[in-house]
């Protein structure tokens, strides 16, 4: 039984006093997506953390928030422009809260480049890596830096000029830039829009931020920013012209778009033709050197017609991502966490047949903890495999040189009937996906391009083989995507199974997504859109009906984010009613827990650590039945009505337990996780008396242990085991 | 492994089952896929299957073409209803399907449909067999028309046919939902004629002790019951008002987003629901067995027990041996003759089975000639041949396809030696079929024509074979001189029909 270890560990949070009338019981979207991004830069902000994990969490603050920029805030934009008003469920207007988001980003990027500044520069400088200010630099070095200009750099610029005969040009969004005062000529009238002359300057993408210079000290290495580089010999390239001021800057535009399917005859050309369209999206926000003064940034407000609210001034060097070039450029594993590879998993490692491991039992794989590597076997070898018929699977984002596309490829060469579904509107991965689902038809694989009004976002493998009893079909549904990539740094779980009710719902499920019909009933799974939302409110409820009778009631969710307000609201009721409900919800929240007459049984934390939790995990007392839920979706509207996705319940026992643990260890976390308080912040877990744990390092632990439990290092062996030849491959 | 391939082209869908079959074992389904399209709707309304529909059907078939791709060597049955079978423009789409995509549709009669949905509905629904042991009605709902099949002491007595399917009624009174509160009240009025006649005509209905409902719309019907579970399979007149309720108050946008009903059965849930109602009320029976099936099932159980000799337990060969006796009894036919024609015809078959070669389905064909050879006079003492022509035409008996009824009804009219006059020997297109028609109806005229006083006077035909030749020995404890007699033209016609010179003798019943 697991509900007794989850209640002995469960702290019932202190219930604040009920909510006032006009206060909402639900938090802001936005809002608590800028917490959770507050949460990753306190990982950065962390001495505990080795210094080059503490870079990486800062680079992820900035490429989050890059990312949210182009789409969250520059949605909210194009709502207000359009009139739109409708409240959000914390009884905010669009107005409101872009206001306040606006401001929350400011105060963020305050916080981020405080930390780069103050904590993340003396700690590279205490590791001796230095970033040097041009004032810094002696005269050996800037004969070394004009050299590595002359010879790489200058080719390669391209100075813009801007006045009356030639307009603003097109800045790329997030590329980094210089805008270059000149001296204004008295015999030169300004253009119409009365500008100041000046250029711009593209700092070269394709070029190294960091420019490493030879270094002349044992334990020290210095680096000098591109774009200061630039600045140093600028002169080079205005002959004639005087230059009165230089200031890096980046424009981020919005890159949402949507397309009318019904409209589109080719939905893949006209994905191509909106990615370019991104390009020239409306600018949503400038970020600039702080010295620049007001002159200057009243061009770009003229220009790119931006207000102030989202003009940002940063104190420091423009896009932090630099820290990422600062990585790449001096590798230190002194500096980052212990390497820690993905296991192999026991389950795979009792035949040379991955076929025959599934038919033993069902298969659970943990990743990052254990490797992606049988998932790929698996689809490799059904590739080959001639009693395979059919291999079918749902792609949302697939890493750069998939070998699971490769295997799909293989397959339909060798003659098998391959379906897959590529979803081409995975929001930046859209030219990836074009390029596999490209290649893929090629191979003659059956390639559909998502769902018509509808994202494909569950992740499932269905491979049909004939055996000697039968046709048999192996299924993988995963919380995951199939990308080996992200499967290194992401938590997710991934189910193999040839359970027959499953593998009928796989079927089905498939036979759904290419259109051939819409099945009446499911016998295992529950997909979304249709079923999965009124399954979900029937368990929550079942729950609340069983605590109001007197009887054990617990629900125990694990997910990345929660924003529906109806579920939320079952929720709430449900602990009115005095079910338990803990969940541990990685990024965005919109539930207030701990409030009396609302929330008291609910507690909400959050697990930021080395690995990026993405697992999706559903438990429900259920009356002693324990219901253990895996799948594809989060408890979000999107999720719940506007995708396709899918959860499985679990059988297998050994399965259960190790879905269990991953919960329990969750929530018993005391190093990464982090309790939501009713006001939409979060601190830190009270430590006092409680043993201490890292559930993400515990995780790697047993993982490390079960391998080689299940595969022991030949040197500690008690005997030898010899090979015999073929049979044993 | 052998896979099999069943594509329905039904009333309102297309559906693509596939199953693998293995020696001797029950199917195993595998995949099932179906498409919405409404041909009823057309075919009831405009007699005529729209070219927008048939282009969609087209692609409907391409895609299943490109699914079955997914098997290797798979068998295929196509199959279509009635909303094919009574369109006017059948042959061309039949035509067209067969030029596009290689498909031959083989378009079922009423009766192949009945004998499929009972052949899935004996199979699926456990204790059958005991359930039927008392007086038992089946309720197919099907989209074009529904059909009652009454059952009593393990045999099938009666089932009749009547064009009330749930998408006819849609169809016919779609206009009529528009411009009215009270649809309901003209969709009873609609049915209420046919289904009062049928229990004026089928009296035994008041004896009815078991209710079986089957119809792909009476899954929807459980689910707005609240029966969500596979395990709760009976139907109670309170669960049958409940989901009532729903579907008189809700629009079917309701239905569609509340209850998630696929919007091409919103429609025609109602006057399922009603015929349901109507059901229970004239049975006065308060739940009903819903087993589930459909006839592609049926349709994969008769290729399993054809091709890999699967058995299933119901006894299909005797209901329709029962259904013939109950229609010879409605025809108030002398029983007690028909009994003894049909003991000595299956005598002299199972006497002569090296003379004549015939198989174990012609002995059927044999008995049910023998027990339905009368029911004409029902009509006409004197011409029943010809009546009894017409009659068997046009009955339906389950298993029997639309040329064996053929067959059987002809085999009836040629019983009579004088009607072998119309029968064009040397002319006739399918020699197997004249030749397997002859023999049969030497036997069946041997047989009647010992019985030519009505009286049962033998007892029993023993046949042996003195030197090449039959020779009948007629045991009887009475004088049948004139049963003999009678014999001179049957025994004619019988040695012509194979090349014989048969004798037939008089025994004396032993006494004991």
């Amino acid at each position: 039984m697991f509900y007794q270890e989850l209640i002995d560990t469960f702290d019932r949070p202190e219930a604040r006093a009920p909510l006032a009338p006009d206060e909402p019981a639900y938090l802001n979207r936005e809002l608590s997506w800028m917490e959770f991004n507050d949460r990753c830069l306190e990982e950065a902000r962390d001495k505990n953390n080795p210094l080059y994990e503490r870079l990486n969490f800062l680079a992820i603050t900035c490429s989050n928030l890059d990312e949210y920029t182009t789409i969250r805030i520059a949605s909210l934009i194009n709502i207000i422009e359009a009139g739109g008003s409708r409240l959000d469920p914390a009884g905010l207007s669009p107005q409101a809260q872009l206001a306040k988001l606006l401001e929350s980003n400011k105060a963020f990027f305050k916080k981020q480049y405080s930390t780069y500044t103050r904590q993340i520069v003396p700690a590279l400088e205490a590791e001796g890596v230095f970033l040097l200010p041009l004032n810094l630099l002696n005269e050996g070095q800037k004969a070394e830096l004009e050299a590595y200009f002359t010879k790489r750099v200058f080719p390669v610029l391209t100075p813009m000029a801007v006045d009356a005969s030639r307009p603003f040009p097109l800045l790329a969004t997030r590329s980094l830039n210089l805008i270059v005062m000149l001296e204004e000529a008295e015999d030169t009238a300004r253009g119409e829009d009365n500008l100041p002359p000046f250029a711009l300057i593209q700092v070269p993408a394709n070029l190294p931020r960091l420019v490493k210079l030879k270094a002349t000290q044992v334990g020290r290495q210095d680096f000098v920013l591109l774009e200061d580089v630039i600045r140093l010999f600028l002169d080079r390239l205005f002959d004639n012209q005087e230059i009165t001021a230089v200031y890096a800057f980046r424009v981020m535009r919005d890159a949402d778009f949507d397309i009318d399917e019904d409209e589109s005859a080719d939905l893949l050309a006209e994905i191509e033709e909106r990615l370019e369209l991104r390009k020239r999206g409306q600018v949503i926000r400038l970020e600039i050197e702080h010295q620049a003064p007001k002159a200057v940034r009243k061009i770009f407000k003229q220009v790119l017609d931006l207000p102030d609210e989202q003009i940002f001034r940063v104190r420091g060097p423009v896009d932090l991502l630099l820290v990422r070039a600062i990585m790449k450029a001096l590798p230190r594993p002194d500096l980052q966490y212990p390497a820690f590879s993905p296991q192999a998993s026991p389950g795979f490692l009792a035949d040379p047949d991955p076929f025959a491991c599934i038919r033993q039992g069902d298969i659970l794989l943990h990743h990052p903890y254990e490797s992606f590597q049988p998932t790929i076997d698996v689809i490799e070898r059904a590739a080959q495999d001639p009693q395979v018929l059919a291999i079918k699977q749902t792609l949302y984002r697939v890493s750069g040189q998939s070998p699971i596309v490769k295997a799909l490829a293989n397959a339909a060469l060798a003659g098998k009937q391959v379906m897959v579904l590529v979803e081409l509107k995975a929001r930046f991965d859209e030219a990836n996906n074009i390029h596999w689902a490209r290649q893929l038809e090629r191979a003659g694989c059956h390639v559909l391009y998502g769902l018509k009004g509808l994202k494909t976002h569950s992740k499932i493998t269905l491979i049909v083989r004939e055996e000697e009893d039968g046709l048999r079909r192996y299924v993988h549904v995963g919380t995951g995507n199939y990308n080996d990539t992200t499967a290194k740094i992401y938590t997710d779980i991934g189910l193999w199974s040839c359970n027959e009710s499953l593998g009928d719902d796989a079927s089905n499920f498939f036979n759904m997504i290419s259109g051939y019909s819409l099945p009446y009933s499911w016998k295992q799974i529950i997909p979304a859109p249709r079923w999965l939302r009124d399954d979900t409110i029937f368990r929550i409820r079942q729950e609340a009906d069983q605590a109001r009778k007197g009887h054990r009631a617990m629900i125990v969710a694990k997910m990345n984010s929660l924003v529906d307000p109806v579920i939320i609201a079952e929720l709430y009721a449900a602990s009115q009613a005095g079910v338990i409900i803990r969940l541990i919800v990685r990024g965005i929240s919109c539930l207030r827990p701990g409030i009396q007459g609302l929330s008291e049984n609910i507690e909400v934390r959050s697990l930021v650590g080395r690995f990026l939790e993405h697992s999706r995990i559903f438990y429900y007392y259920n009356g002693g039945e324990e219901d253990l839920l895996i799948g594809s979706a989060d408890w979000m509207p999107r999720n719940l009505d506007r995708r396709i996705e899918l959860v499985t319940p679990v059988y297998d026992e050994a399965c259960r337990r190790r879905i269990f643990e991953i919960l329990s260890l969750g929530l018993q976390d005391t190093e990464r996780a982090r309790i939501e308080l009713s006001s939409g912040t979060y601190k830190r877990i009270d430590r006092r008396g409680k043993d201490l744990l890292d559930s993400q390092i515990e995780l790697c632990r047993r993982a490390i242990s079960a391998a080689q439990e299940a595969r022991p290092d030949p040197l500690h062996q008690t005997r030898y085991e010899p090979r015999f030849g073929p049979r044993d491959k | 492994m052998r896979y099999l391939a069943v594509i329905n082209l039904g009333s309102h869908e297309i559906s693509l089952s596939i199953c693998q079959l293995r020696n001797r074992e029950c199917p195993q389904l595998l995949e099932k896929v179906s498409r919405a399209l409404a041909f009823g709707r057309d075919t009831y309304s405009e007699g005529a299957i729209s070219e927008e529909k048939i282009v969609e059907l087209m692609d409907v078939l391409a895609d299943f073409q490109l699914k079955l791709k997914e098997y290797p060597h798979i068998e295929l049955v196509a199959v279509a209803e009635s909303a094919i079978r009574e369109a006017g423009n059948r042959l061309f789409i039949l035509d067209l399907i067969q030029r596009q995509t290689g498909l031959d549709v083989d378009v079922l009669s009423n009766n192949d449909q009945v004998y499929y949905q009972l052949l899935a509905l004996s199979h699926k629904l456990q204790d059958f067999d005991q359930i039927i042991m008392e007086p038992t009605l089946a309720v197919e709902l099907g989209a074009g028309s529904i059909q009652f099949t009454l059952y009593d002491q393990g045999r099938l007595l009666n089932t009749q046919n009547m064009k009330l399917g749930s998408l006819r009624i849609a169809s016919v009174l779609e206009e009529l939902r528009e411009h009215t509160r009270n649809f309901e009240d003209y969709v009873l009025e609609f049915i209420s004629g046919d289904l009062a006649y049928y229990k004026s005509h089928e009296n035994r209905v008041d004896q009815v002790k078991h209710l079986i409902l089957n119809g792909s719309n009476l899954f929807y019907i459980r689910q707005l019951a609240g029966l969500s579970s596979a395990s709760q399979t009976l139907l109670s007149q309170e669960d049958l008002q409940k989901a009532l309720k729903i579907l008189t108050r809700k629009t079917g946008q309701a239905l569609i987003r509340e209850d998630h009903i696929p919007s091409e059965h919103v429609k025609l849930l109602l006057p399922t629901a009603l015929i349901v109602g109507e059901v229970f009320r004239f049975t006065d029976l308060h739940q009903a067995y819903l087993p589930d099936t459909n006839m592609e099932e049926g349709i994969i159980l008769a290729y399993a027990m054809r091709e890999v000799r699967y058995q299933i337990k119901h006894d299909f060969s005797a209901d329709r041996l029962s259904l013939a006796r109950a229609i010879s009894q409605h025809y108030k036919t002398d029983q007690a003759h028909c009994g003894q024609v049909e003991k000595l015809a299956l005598e002299i078959f199972d006497e002569t089975k090296k003379l004549h070669g015939l198989e174990a389905s012609d002995r059927e064909m044999l008995q049910l000639a023998a027990i339905l050879h009368n029911v004409g006079k029902y009509i006409s003492i004197s011409k029943d041949d010809r009546r009894s022509y017409d009659i068997v035409r046009s009955l339906e008996i389950p298993g029997m396809s639309n040329s064996d009824m053929e067959f059987l009804a002809e085999l009836i009219y040629v019983h009579d030696l004088h009607h072998l006059q119309d029968m064009d020997m040397d002319h006739s297109h399918d020699q197997a079929r004249s030749l397997r028609l002859f023999k049969l109806a030497a036997i069946l005229m041997l047989a009647n024509a010992m019985d030519i006083s009505h009286r049962q006077k033998i007892a029993r035909v023993r046949v042996q074979n003195k030197k090449g030749r039959p020779r009948f020995s007629l045991y009887s404890s009475e004088d049948i001189t004139l049963e003999l007699w009678n014999l001179e033209q049957a025994k004619a016609f019988f040695d012509q029909v194979f090349l014989t010179k048969s004798e037939f003798v008089a025994r004396m019943l032993p006494q004991n």
